[in-house]
This record gives C-alpha cells, structure tokens and sequence, in this order.
C-alpha cells in the first residue's frame, strides 16, 4: 500500500520540510545509489563541514580533502546509517575522525586564520573577541578545543557531540569543564568584567 | 569585578554548582531542555559565581560562534568544484572495483584449482596412510599374478587353456568345440582366453584333445591346465 505523501519518491524542499527529514531521505536515496539525492546532501553539508575543518588548518587543498573524504564515507556507508542519531550527527562524526587522522598522520599542518572583518567598529570588536578566543582555544589539548567547537561554533547538544566523538556523555561533560577552566587561566581579560570584550558581547 | 584566585568556583563550588557548571554550556548554546534552563536560570539568581560563569561561557561562545573562517565562497562554487571532484573519484573507484573484480577471476579459479589439488593430494595421503598398516598385517607374500597354468581349477572344471586367434571366427570355434566335444566353461576380460571342459568327463583325455586342438590353424596357444585330473 503507497505510504502517504510518498515521502521517498518526492523530491525534497528544504523549506517545506525538516532539514532533518531532508537529511534522512537524501541518505536513503544515496544508498540506493541516487547520485542527485547524494547531491544534494553533499550540498546541504558543506558549508558547514568547510568551516569546522578550516578551523584547524589553513590548508585550503586540505579542507576540501578532508570534506571530500568524510562525504565519500558517507557515500560508501549510506545504507549503514541506522539513525540512532541525527544524519547531520553522523556525517559530524565521520568528518571529525577524517580530520582526527589528518592531524594526527601531518603533524604540522598550520593552523586556520580567521577572516578580517571590514567596516565597522561592531566588526572590528568581533574580531578581537575571536582572536582573544582563538588564542585561548590554540592553547587546549585538541580534544578538549574540539569539544568546545562542536558545543559553541556547531551548536550541537552534549549527547550529539558523545556521539560525534564516540565517547560517554560524561566524557564530554569533562572536557568541557577542563577547558573551561584552562580558559579562565589563560584568558583572564575575556572574563573580567573591566574588558573592553565584556562590555561589546553584553552590548 | 574580576574573579580571584581564591574565589574560583571550582576551588568553592558544591556538588549543585557543578551540576550548574556542566548545564550552562548547552544553556548557552541553545540545546538545553526548558527543565535544565529553568534550574539553571533559578540558580543564577541567587549565586554570583555561576553568574559570572555564565557570563564568561556567553562571551565564549560569542567569540567562538561568530568567528568567520577563511572559507571564501564556502557553499557555492568551492563546493560544486568539490562535489565534481569527488563524484570523479566515485566513478573511478566503480571503474576499478569492476575491473578488479574480472582480473582477479582467473587468480580465484588458480586459488580454487590448488586447494582441490591439495584435498586431493592430503586424501591420498590419509589413504596410504590407513592401507599400508593393513598390507604388512596380512603377511601374505605371494605373488600377485599368475601364469595360464598355475591359474586355479574352478568349479567350472575347466581342463584345457585354449587362446584362439583373432582370426578364427565364431563358426571356426563353434564347429572345433563340438567336435572335440568341448565346451567354454571360463574367459577372460577381453574373451581371448578360454577355460575349456569336456561336455561329458567319464573317460576324457585332455592330453590328446590338447593334441588335437593345437592342430587347428586358428588356435595360438592349446595346454592342459596344470591341475587337470592326472592321465
């Protein structure tokens, strides 16, 4: 009996639909070997892949190649996904040990630049924030830096990032409290309410 | 006010300060059950240090949030380049899986080959192995052959071994046996070799039917088998 809405014939509308739901049935359709459906979930995620890669190389030959690695496992494993979790959740997961193996295996791969802002004095402020805080990140073990960029840049739930970095909640919970603290040690300036920084995120 | 040393949470804190400590990053990053944001949010009111942590991780995930990476045009033509890419790489690999797969076919059938050769070889092996304690137990050491004569008289009474040539044809041979009043009482395999008896044995010589048989242009070879009854 034909399912209602016949939801994996459709073709889907990200702004008529869940992206998770987008997410789900592009990665049924891959699997079924649906080039255009792979497409489009290659599409959907890169950007944001992009973005989380580049934030540990500058290497931008490196970043497609890790994005690129993580989305042909994705195209390899796609009828192994069994969604215990989030697609999005999944590919993050993949990405995150591709780029793991990446820097373990090149150990002298640069680190990533951020953009300069233009313009106004909001941007400017922006700017030196980050770079207070990218310093601070710089000086964290990469597992407990990476958590906090999944947590705060990729703004994905503790549960989500257990499973992106396939280790116990409780796990994450600890990093997340030793590089907290590591960062109160080493970025005095971003926690005092006397720095410029406080004044601009509290607006 | 900037937090001092000896006030750190973590040095002060109880065992709810790090209950709060531990729910305040998803408070702040949006992923929090209404629950937790409502404990988190009744505790803030009345504790200046989680405040001030809360304070810190905003400022945090402020710089960390909005931080843009050197990504230019990060989700249109970098990442079609991409995609062509790695859909180019897709098909390579599709390529070389099947043509993997039909070179590697001949190597799989040699593979297939040597392991039936080797059962086989390891079969005749456990074969000889069992057969050849059996052989030395029977001790029986005579020949495995015999002679025309020293071959066994059967039950058949066969008296005369006859060995007709190929060229004698059935009429020839049947018209010898009823005269000689023979008869074929054994062959063997291949039927060139006959053990013949008398049709009735009361008072037969086989030295002389011998005699007589060997006569006949189409008999190579006619003798009395070697335990005919003594003449």
């Amino acid at each position: 009996m034909p399912r209602e809405g016949r939801p994996d014939t459709q073709p889907c509308v990200e702004g008529g639909k869940d992206p998770a739901t987008c997410d789900l049935q592009w990665l049924r359709r891959a699997g079924q070997g649906d080039r255009a459906a792979f497409e489009r979930l290659y599409l959907h995620h890169y950007d944001r892949l992009a973005r989380f890669v580049a934030r540990h190389t500058a290497r931008r030959d490196l970043v497609d190649e890790i994005v690129n690695e993580t989305m042909w496992v994705v195209w390899r494993d796609a009828n192994q996904f069994r969604g215990e979790a989030k697609v999005a959740t999944w590919i993050f997961g993949i990405a995150y040990r591709c780029l793991m193996k990446t820097l373990r295996d090149r150990p002298g791969v640069p680190e990533s630049t951020t953009a300069q802002a233009e313009g106004t004095s909001d941007d400017a402020e922006q700017v030196e924030l980050s770079d207070w805080v990218r310093r601070g990140l710089l000086a964290l073990p990469t597992e407990q830096r990476m958590t906090l960029e999944l947590a705060y840049y990729l703004g994905q739930s503790c549960e989500e990032i257990a499973a992106i970095m396939d280790v116990a909640v409780g796990t994450v919970k600890a990093r997340l409290f030793h590089a907290r603290l590591r960062l109160r040690n080493t970025l005095p300036a971003l926690g005092g309410e006397d720095s410029p920084h406080a004044h601009a995120a509290r607006g | 006010m900037r937090m001092r040393r000896e006030d750190d949470p973590m040095n002060t804190s109880t065992q709810l300060h790090r209950q709060i400590w531990d729910l305040i990053p998803w408070i702040v990053n949006g992923s929090a059950s209404a629950t937790e944001r409502q404990a988190v949010e009744d505790h803030l009111r009345q504790c200046a240090d989680c405040r001030d942590e809360y304070a810190f991780q905003s400022r945090l995930h402020a710089g960390i949030a909005t931080e843009t990476m050197d990504v230019p045009d990060a989700g249109g033509a970098q990442a079609q380049a991409g995609l062509r890419r790695l859909l180019a790489r897709i098909d390579l690999e599709n390529d070389a899986a099947r043509s993997g797969r039909v070179d590697s076919g001949e190597p799989r059938k040699r593979r297939l080959l040597d392991r039936v050769l080797i059962a086989a070889v390891l079969v005749q092996g456990i074969g000889l192995a069992l057969l050849v304690p059996l052989l030395l137990q029977r001790g029986d050491t005579s020949a495995r052959y015999q002679t025309l004569t020293s071959a066994p008289v059967h039950a058949s009474q066969a008296v005369i071994r006859l060995v007709p040539a190929p060229t004698l044809t059935l009429a020839e041979l049947q018209a010898m046996l009823a005269a000689e009043e023979l008869r074929i009482v054994e062959s063997n395999t291949g039927g060139s070799i006959y053990g013949l008896a008398f049709d009735s044995d009361t008072a037969a010589d086989t030295a002389r039917a011998v005699e007589r048989l060997r006569r006949y242009p189409g008999i190579l070879l006619a003798e009395p088998i070697g335990r005919a009854a003594p003449r």
